[in-house]
Formats: structure tokens, C-alpha cells, sequence
């Protein structure tokens, strides 16, 4: 019986690091590049935010004008750090999940390799003034089939995988993983088609591209970061999730409730009225799948307060959990019709939501991701716990700024504008400071990703520690705070049981 | 949750949404039906079908790769929707010497001609759907100063057109003294190198494309009563 057990267990281990090794070349590739592009979006996210305060910096050369550095910007983040995160992550993920190798790993890589080539070009695009001007998709309109080209050579193989995986049942966060790759494809390619495409009504592209904005943040980021919730808070606690049936209200109010979402952004504009109204409602119900998410994983994960002290990886789950949960509320406070949409329709809020969602939901749970899945493909561990906590630290510090001067500051910069007893430039006035907290914030972010590139690049290169014991944060435990899997076996496949 | 249940309720869900709020009213909304006149309240027949004129297409297409959508915006909302129907010279002019209350929200026409309405992001600087107005005025109002104080030696070669007033700022958003405040760039690469003595130096043809463009945003010309929804009504005169 015993000799049974730890047999099937052997072959469990030597499955998980074959698994892990197929997986090495395309995940770290993702990583380290999206770390990459995750630098450049910061060094022009905080160019474009000091010249919106002091527009005679680096003034004259056409490159750098304040909306072109905008759009490179939000375009880096959103393509070149956000998606590869969440490809990396995503194959990572459901081939675990499903428990198979990637047979493809060389095509995923080249896939890869294209899709950071198409950003490059998008990118070089922007700046030398070929943008399309279209909010989250100012890469040239023939920019748009190659990415989604490129998409589906990485995400076809994680699609078989799910459908030929063995019966039994779907995990919660195989759920949010296979979403986000069905619906992001299916978001980008509606918005091409129709506004580059097929061309309508110039207000009605502008409300697509409104839809594919909110479509982006949570029907792409948002499921992905759930999928990582759901997957590192049961792994690393080693508890079953908290509730099976509070995830699938989650899961389905996401599913029902995110496609509506996003057209609030032109209430007042002379489109079909029930659009923006739709949209402000599904916005502010957002907070229903957020809230179900975040409580089942944080419940989860704060069952065990001493694994939740030493794991960076879920330190970092939970402050992005924490993020979702906000984001869902303030989704809530600012959407409201007739009271706060009007405030947060055109001030900084909306920058601020999509920091938040971006960087502080999304990212701080990828990071998460990264921490854990780093040491099993390279079969290394992680340098420094030092470099961990400063780029927990410095993080955390600008997502607070963020979320509490740029979201709620917003709705005051928004209240200037609407009194319109006094002149226009104290509504410019009152998004000064907040803009200034932005620029700080960025600077944090890119100080601690300095901590994280390094070290990322440290590990990409296998300089990791060859030990079988995890980098932690607290002091040392004499049990593993990973669980039973979290070990490395760095000894060889299986010798993990001997422990 | 079997796999067929998930990819039945995935497409259900999202099929949904998308088929109603984003496929349908695109494909609804691709024609512009002109709106007719009705004779009892307007006082006219026919229909209104308005045309803009102006680099509209280049214009727009500066206006777009340089970002300018990032801090202004392009719509005026109805009072439902937020303020911006009362803040000075942004709807129109309370009280147009001419036309009288021209103020109006915007409407379906105002885009016409772009490929891409530029709505915008933030409100960092004014909204645009009427700059090309406040500019004639804000010409007007130059010249008749001017005209007063010189006297005699006014001539019309010195008259400031409302389009100098739009290079002026593109150059150098900061020039004029009451402008201080201002967070816009500078677009100094769409103008040629300044000669001795000139403060705003020959434009290059983008900055005329958008130029033209600002000045095609005189959007508060009468429209049907049937379409204007405005705390003061004016007849369609």
C-alpha cells in the first residue's frame, strides 16, 4: 500500500518536471521580455506623466510629444508586459492543469519571438507618428491580424490541451484560464473588424473601442489574474478553496455581467442611449464577480497566516486579490449615473482605474505567478528574498498612491470640471497634485522592477540557487511552506519523496 | 461543469453581449438618415443633413497620431450626462449677437467625415467640439480692441484671423499671457524654423490639416426641434 502511494506519487513528480521542462524555453521567454517591455512602459509612462505637468520638458523633438509617449505607453503596458505575462502564466497553467507536456514548445517560442517583433514595430509606430489614434489600439491597423496571428500559434496547443485532457474534473482556475483565452481573441478581432475593417459610424467605433477597453481589463486581465488566484491560493496553502460554489457565481456573474461593460465611457454621446446606461449598470455590477473571486481566494489563502507571513508568492496573490476587490468597488463608486459617472467619465479617475486594474490587480498577481513558477522551469531558486520585498514594498507603495490619489483625486478633478461657474483652468488646477502623485507612483513601480528584471534575468540566465529549499521571506520553517509540491527536486525527478 | 456546459454557457454569455450591444447597433448605425423639419415647430421644411467642410479627413488624422485625443475631448453631453452644456463657449454662446442662444448638445452629424470620433480620454484641457467658434470670437474680440485703440492707424492687414490665434497656440501654447497655466505641448516640428522677427513661423502642411480640422468644430448650428434636447429651446431659425 505504502510502496503503491509513493510510486504513483514518484510518477507524479516526474510528470510535473517534464511538464515543467517542456515549458521552460517559451514561459521564461514571455517572462523575462514582458519584464522587459514592463521597464520601457514605465520609463515612458514617467515621461508621459512629467510632460503632462511640465509639457517644455524634452520639448520639440516629434518623437516624444506628450500623446505620442501616452499611447507607447499604455501600448507597452498592455501588449507587451500585460499579454506576455498572461500567455507565460496561461500555457503554464492549463498544461499543469490538464497535466500534459507542450509538444509544441519551439513554435510557442517562435510565436513569441513574433508577437514581441509586431509590438516593436507598433511601438517604433507610435512614436515616429503612425498611430492609429484608437485608445488601447493605437498600433497600426495592419499590426492587428500578425498579433492575433502570432496569438494563436501560442494558444491553439493550450486549447488541445484542454480539450484532450483526461476526464475528471475542471479546476476553478482552468475555468478563468481557458476564458480569458477564448475571449481575448474573440474581443480583438471584433474590435479590428469593425473599426479598421469594416469602418461604421465614426461614434460607434469610438464606443467599440470604449468596449474593447473594459473588454480587455476584465474579460483578458481580470480572468487571468482569477485563474492565478485560484490556482497558487489552494496550491500554496494546500487547502481546498474556500467555496466551490461562491467561485461559480464568480465565474458565470464575470462571464454574464463583463461583455456589457465598457460603453459608460461615451454616456452623453450621440449614440443609442441604452448602450452607455448598459454599460454604467454592468460596470458597477462588476463588483458582484469581483467580490465573490476575492473573498473564496483570500479566505483560502488566509487559512494558513503562517505560510501567508513567508511565501512571496502568495504575499504577492493576495495584495493583487486585494486589488481585484477594490477595483470592483471602486467600480462601483465611480460608475454611477446621474451622480459619479458624469465625474469620472473624463478625469484622471479612468487612468487611475486602469493602473489599478492593470498593475495592481493584474500585474501584483502575475508576480505572484512568477515567483512560483520561475524556480520550477529553470529548476533554480530564487537569489534574494531582499530583492523580493523590495519589489513587493516600492510596488505596494505606488498601487496605494494610485488607487487612493488618481481614483478618488479623479472624482475631485471631476467635480472641477463640472462647475462650470468657474473658470477651466481650476479644474486643470485640481488634477495637478494628482497627476504628480501618478509620476511619483511610476517611479516606485520602476524602482522595484529593477529589483524584479534583475533578478528575473539572474534566474533566466540559471544563476538561481541549486537548492531544494524555496527563497522565503520570514525566517526559516521546518515546514514547507510550498506544500508538498513545492520542493524542487533539484536531485533529480522523484527524490523529492525522500524527504 | 462539463466541457460542453462551459462552452455553451461562455458562448451564451458573451454571444450575447456582444450580438446586442456591440454588433447590432454597429451595423444599425453605419447609415445616416437625415432628420426632417417639422414645419409647425421649425418653421421650415425639408430636412437637416448638415456637410462639414475643412481638411477634416487629414486634420483628423494629426489630431490622432499625435494623441491630442489623451486631454481633449469632443463631445458635448446633454445636462442628464454632465455640465458641459453650460460652460462658457463650449456648447455654443448664450448670447450669439446674431443667432442668439446657439448653445446644443452634440450630435450624430458632428463626425461626419471622420473615420474615428475622437471622444478623448481625459479633460486635461477644454473640450473641442466648438473651438473653431470660441476662436471667431475670441478674433473678433481682438480686432475690435485693436481697431479702438489705434484709431486712424488701423488698417485690415492687421487683422488676427482666428486661424492665426490656432497656430499661435500650436507653436506655442503659452504665449499669450492668460494662457500661462496651460499643459498642452508644443507641436514646434509642424512648423518651419523661425525667421528673425517672427513669433509664429510658416506652418507646415499638418499643422494646416489640423488647423483646418479645429476649425471645421463649429458644432452649434441650429437642428430640428425634434433633436434638440437643450434647457432653452431655439427654433430652428
Amino acid at each position: 500500500m505504502s510502496h503503491d502511494s509513493s510510486s504513483s506519487a514518484e510518477q507524479d513528480a516526474i510528470l510535473r518536471t517534464a511538464i515543467d521542462r517542456s515549458m521552460r524555453h517559451p514561459v521564461m521567454f514571455f517572462f523575462t521580455s514582458g519584464a522587459l517591455w514592463l521597464a520601457l512602459s514605465l520609463v515612458l509612462g514617467i515621461l508621459a506623466m512629467a510632460k503632462m505637468i511640465a509639457p517644455e520638458l524634452l520639448d520639440g523633438l516629434p518623437m516624444l510629444t506628450q500623446g505620442r509617449v501616452f499611447a507607447a505607453h499604455i501600448s507597452t503596458l498592455i501588449y507587451g508586459w500585460g499579454c506576455q505575462a498572461a500567455f507565460g502564466v496561461l500555457i503554464w497553467l492549463v498544461a499543469r492543469l490538464t497535466r500534459q507536456e507542450n509538444r509544441a514548445s519551439g513554435i510557442v517560442l517562435a510565436a513569441g519571438h513574433a508577437w514581441n517583433l509586431v509590438v516593436s514595430v507598433g511601438t517604433i509606430a507610435i512614436l515616429l507618428g503612425y498611430g492609429t489614434g484608437v485608445p488601447w489600439l493605437e498600433f497600426p491597423a495592419m499590426t492587428w491580424p500578425a498579433l492575433l496571428l502570432a496569438y494563436a500559434l501560442i494558444a491553439i496547443w493550450t486549447m488541445i490541451q484542454f480539450r484532450v485532457r483526461a476526464a475528471g474534473e475542471v479546476f476553478v482556475a482552468q475555468w478563468f484560464a481557458v476564458g480569458a483565452l477564448i475571449w481575448l481573441p474573440w474581443i480583438m478581432a471584433t474590435a479590428y473588424a469593425l473599426i479598421f475593417v469594416i469602418g461604421g459610424n465614426p461614434l460607434m467605433s469610438a464606443a467599440v473601442a470604449a468596449w474593447f477597453r473594459s473588454g480587455m481589463t476584465y474579460l483578458f486581465f481580470l480572468p487571468t489574474a482569477a485563474a492565478v488566484a485560484y490556482y497558487l491560493a489552494p496550491k500554496i496553502t494546500g487547502r481546498p478553496i474556500h467555496s466551490y460554489s461562491t467561485s461559480l457565481i464568480g465565474f458565470w456573474a464575470l462571464a454574464i455581467i463583463g461583455p456589457w461593460a465598457g460603453m459608460q465611457k461615451l454616456a452623453g454621446a450621440p449614440i443609442p442611449y441604452f448602450l452607455p446606461y448598459l454599460g454604467a449598470a454592468a460596470a458597477v455590477l462588476i463588483g458582484v464577480p469581483t467580490a465573490a473571486i476575492a473573498i473564496s481566494t483570500l479566505r483560502t489563502m488566509c487559512a494558513c497566516p503562517e505560510k501567508f507571513a513567508a511565501s512571496p508568492s502568495l504575499r504577492f496573490s493576495a495584495a493583487g486579490v486585494v486589488c481585484m476587490l477594490l477595483l470592483g468597488v471602486f467600480g462601483v463608486v465611480i460608475n454611477l449615473p446621474d451622480s459619479t459617472l458624469p465625474l469620472s467619465q473624463f478625469s484622471i479617475t479612468s487612468y487611475g482605474m486602469d493602473i489599478l486594474a492593470i498593475y495592481g490587480c493584474f500585474s501584483f498577481l502575475m508576480f505572484g505567478a512568477i515567483y512560483f513558477i520561475v524556480p520550477r522551469v529553470t529548476r533554480r531558486e530564487w537569489l534574494s528574498k531582499r530583492f523580493i520585498k523590495c519589489h513587493f514594498l516600492f510596488s505596494m507603495y505606488a498601487v496605494i498612491t494610485v488607487a487612493v490619489l488618481g481614483v478618488l483625486g479623479g472624482l475631485l478633478h471631476g467635480q472641477g470640471q463640472e462647475d462650470f461657474k468657474f473658470p477651466w483652468e481650476n479644474a486643470v488646477a485640481r488634477a495637478y497634485p494628482y497627476l504628480i502623485a501618478t509620476l511619483l507612483a511610476w517611479c516606485f513601480v520602476l524602482i522595484s522592477n529593477l529589483f524584479f528584471f534583475v533578478h528575473l534575468l539572474l534566474m533566466w540566465m540559471r544563476l538561481g540557487r541549486r537548492s531544494s529549499h524555496p527563497t522565503l521571506l520570514g525566517h526559516a520553517h521546518l515546514s514547507n511552506p510550498h506544500g508538498p509540491e513545492g520542493d524542487i527536486d533539484n536531485a533529480g525527478p522523484g527524490s523529492v519523496i525522500a524527504h | 461543469m462539463t466541457l460542453r456546459f462551459f462552452t455553451l454557457g461562455m458562448t451564451a454569455s458573451f454571444g450575447t453581449a456582444w450580438l446586442f450591444a456591440v454588433v447590432l447597433p454597429f451595423f444599425k448605425t453605419i447609415e445616416l438618415k437625415p432628420v426632417p423639419y417639422v414645419e409647425a415647430v421649425d418653421e421650415k421644411t425639408g430636412v437637416y443633413f448638415p456637410k462639414r467642410t475643412g481638411q477634416i479627413t487629414n486634420g483628423a488624422k494629426v489630431y490622432s497620431q499625435n494623441g491630442c485625443y489623451v486631454c481633449h475631448t469632443q463631445v458635448v453631453r446633454p445636462t442628464y450626462a454632465g455640465n458641459d452644456f453650460h460652460r462658457d463657449g463650449w456648447a455654443g454662446f448664450k448670447a450669439d449677437p446674431d443667432r442668439g442662444d446657439t448653445r446644443r448638445e452634440s450630435n450624430v452629424f458632428d463626425y461626419q467625415g471622420e473615420e474615428f470620433a475622437q471622444i478623448g480620454l481625459m479633460r486635461i484641457g477644454p473640450d473641442l467640439s466648438n473651438v473653431g467658434s470660441r476662436m471667431e470670437k475670441k478674433a473678433i474680440a481682438a480686432n475690435t480692441a485693436k481697431k479702438e485703440s489705434l484709431g486712424d492707424a488701423w488698417s485690415d492687414s492687421m487683422k488676427v484671423t482666428p486661424e492665426s490665434l490656432l497656430f499661435s497656440h500650436l507653436y506655442n501654447p503659452r504665449s499669450n499671457v492668460s494662457m500661462r497655466w496651460s499643459t498642452c505641448p508644443s507641436v514646434a516640428f509642424m512648423f518651419e524654423e523661425p525667421k528673425a522677427g517672427e513669433s509664429v513661423p510658416t506652418s507646415k502642411p499638418d499643422a494646416r490639416a489640423l488647423v483646418g480640422y479645429l476649425m471645421s468644430m463649429k458644432k452649434n448650428d441650429a437642428v430640428p426641434a425634434s433633436m434638440n434636447y437643450s434647457a432653452s429651446k431655439p427654433t430652428g431659425k
